[in-house]
């Protein structure tokens, strides 16, 4: 008896041992975890997405508006079909049905994505519109969900594209703002994301007992910009039709208040559709006004007779006294464009005849370090400061170290680089009586209830008043009677300037291309608008005069009667 | 005295377990409608979202410019600016 007693009694003590040592491995050793995983099947967690903001029309119309889209995964495991019979089913919904190439390629895509095993989720389309996902519902596919996401709509397709830039996606897979405004600007338009945090029960509705934590989202600022809709509009279609009528490989038009600085429009083709920006190749991304360097040639003169009426070295009725034939520098013959030379021109005509060798005189008068300091008062080799992502500027030769063929032709515009917002800003200070304003896009960020201007630096004189109206009545003169007088509009006080510059390649010239531009203001008095129009490899004329000046005046045609321009201002 | 003390403990403790059973109750039935609600605003946004940009999509200016060309609306070929008629005489 007594030996069933104890052997009970070891019975009882090994399980309440085993008993104990497992309570020990489960509470102590595993317990953590154990409760971690309980946590985890009550609590719940999420990112509240914060909307990125939209862009703006200076008339308060949307260029860029952010909509709902949506995400479209399967979970392979819940699949009751092949994936090759859920691939025909889909691909027709994620590109062109009727490109057959492409739509046997998505097929193939997607059986592969479907056929991986051991997965429980896998993304199929980014980004899909609400028909789409409505087309796929009704299909009644077991696995296929589908996630909310935001899209950018651009409601005047691909218009300002490489001025709004386009949202792709960073190294985490999030959206990011590429070029233009949504670069530039992309930290202001993204918003900061919020989160909420709470207990669930088994249906997914929340535990009010349980407490939640919620930090709310700040959804992105909304930008206003200055491009005018029906500036843009007119500046796209008018250099889509001249580079077509003059057989050009490119161009660009941008069209600035000069006063202000405000971008009215900015255009430049090829271009690209920022909604498709992945079907594009890079190099049509970036913004050739902003990024792309040229030689500006002629339209560079009346910047250098502006410093040298500002400096009084020269006055519109001064005579060159070097004007009578080629001008030998050093071992180079520097010529006219047309190989006419007239002995004792004045300044005003040299702007009108747009002579080399009477700029040259200016270079001269001026010298070559006060020539330096103007271009650079006049923002020449730095950058403007655009809010634009991708602006470059090439820099201007070194001070002092310019020797007289340096100092000769740039003092016409040759052995120079500048980007095209650089010249546009530089013939604003002649346009608004003096002043280096900064060139600005966005005009105000604004958000639930606020409003905020964009405040930029006042601007700095740089020139005189006088020297300013001087020069500006050189290029009235240059427009009325200068080689691109037959296209002029007659009635409107225009000042403006052709240039036509030959192409660096390689240490020496092109011998076949030039880029053609033309840059003017209206009206001349009171200017509403400053525009600069290039045209790269024009090959209906060698002359910008028969090419990027019969284009400005198609533009400026548009916008007279918009701007309120009327002839006799 | 001490029966009547007895009857209002009994009576509170019963007032404070049902109140306690009420309240869980009507917290489980919020945190459903709570949820409900979630879902009503998820989906009235996305509504919204959907009904701007066919708003937007609508008053485009690249949509009005087709949609006034098939009207037989276009840009005017050319303009021409009228000149006031200068006075020929001052009125009395």
């Amino acid at each position: 008896m007594l030996l069933k007693i104890r052997i009970l009694s070891i019975f009882f003590l090994t399980l309440f041992v085993i008993l104990a040592a497992r309570l020990f491995y489960w509470q102590v050793i595993k317990g953590a975890n154990l409760s971690d995983e309980a946590k985890n099947q009550y609590n719940s967690s999420q990112i509240i997405a914060a909307s990125r903001g939209n862009i703006l029309a200076s008339d308060g119309s949307y260029w860029v508006v952010r909509t709902q889209a949506w995400l479209v995964w399967v979970n392979p495991r819940q699949l009751s079909e092949t994936p090759s019979e859920v691939a025909n089913k889909l691909a027709q919904f994620f590109v062109d049905p009727s490109d057959s190439q492409t739509l046997l390629a998505e097929t193939e895509r997607l059986i592969a994505l479907l056929g991986k095993s051991g997965i429980n989720w896998i993304a199929l389309k980014q980004k899909v519109g609400d028909d789409v996902k409505r087309n796929i519902e009704a299909l009644k596919i077991q696995g296929i969900g589908f996630d909310a996401q935001e899209t950018s709509y651009y409601p005047e397709a691909s218009s300002a594209a490489q001025l709004l830039g386009f949202v792709g996606k960073d190294e985490k897979g999030s959206d990011i703002g590429y070029f233009g405004v949504e670069g530039y600007y992309d930290l202001p338009l993204n918003g900061k994301p919020g989160f909420v945090g709470g207990q669930k029960d088994a249906l997914g509705s929340p535990i009010l007992l349980g407490g939640t934590t919620q930090v709310s989202a700040i959804s992105g600022v909304d930008l206003e910009t200055s491009i005018d809709k029906r500036v843009q509009t007119a500046v796209e279609q008018g250099l889509e039709a001249g580079i077509k009528k003059y057989g050009a490989s490119g161009g660009s038009v941008t069209v600035m208040d000069p006063v202000t600085g405000k971008v009215m429009a900015m255009a430049s083709l090829p271009s690209f559709d920022p909604a498709k920006y992945s079907v594009y190749n890079n190099s049509l991304f970036k913004n050739p006004v902003i990024s792309d360097s040229f030689e500006p040639g002629s339209i560079l003169k009346v910047v250098v007779m502006a410093s040298g009426l500002d400096a009084n070295v020269i006055h519109p009725d001064t005579t060159c006294d070097i004007c009578g034939g080629p001008l030998k520098v050093d071992k180079y013959l520097i010529k006219t464009w047309n190989d006419k030379y007239h002995p004792g021109i004045t300044m005003t005509d040299v702007i009108v005849e747009s002579d080399n060798i009477g700029m040259s005189f200016v270079g001269q008068k001026l010298g070559a370090d006060a020539l330096y300091d103007y271009l650079h008062k006049f923002g020449i080799g730095q950058k403007t400061g655009i809010d634009l992502q991708g602006e470059t500027a090439p820099k201007l030769r070194e001070k002092k170290t310019w020797n007289v063929v340096d100092l000769a032709t740039a003092s016409f515009g040759q052995g120079v680089a500048v980007t095209g917002i650089e010249m546009v800003r530089a013939v604003a200070a002649i346009a608004n009586g003096g002043y280096l304003v900064a060139p600005k896009v966005v005009n105000a960020v604004r958000n639930d209830g606020w409003e905020e201007k964009v405040k930029s630096d006042p601007p700095a004189r740089i020139i005189s008043k006088v020297a300013a109206e001087e020069a500006t009545q050189m290029m009235v003169d240059a427009a009325e009677r200068g080689e691109a007088k037959w296209t002029r509009i007659p009635g409107f006080k225009v000042a403006g300037k052709t240039g036509t510059a030959q192409i660096p390649v390689a240490g020496h010239y092109d011998a076949t291309n030039t880029n053609h531009s033309f840059i003017g203001f209206a009206p001349a008095g009171s200017p509403k608008f400053v525009m600069l129009v290039t045209l790269n490899s024009p090959q209906s004329s060698p002359w910008a005069a028969e090419t990027a000046a019969p284009l400005w005046y198609s533009i400026a045609k548009d916008l007279f009667p918009y701007l309120g321009i009327q002839p006799g201002q | 005295m001490r029966k009547f003390k007895k009857y209002i403990l009994i009576s509170l403790l019963g007032a404070l377990t049902f109140s306690s059973v009420l309240m869980t109750v009507v917290t489980a039935t919020s945190g459903a409608e709570v949820s409900n609600l979630q879902k009503e605003e998820a989906r009235l946004t996305d509504q919204k979202r959907y009904l701007e940009s066919t708003l937007v999509a609508t008053l485009s200016i690249n949509q009005l410019q087709e949609k006034s060309g098939e009207l037989g609306y276009g840009k005017p070929v050319n303009l021409v600016y009228v000149a006031p008629p200068e006075a020929v005489a001052k009125l009395p």
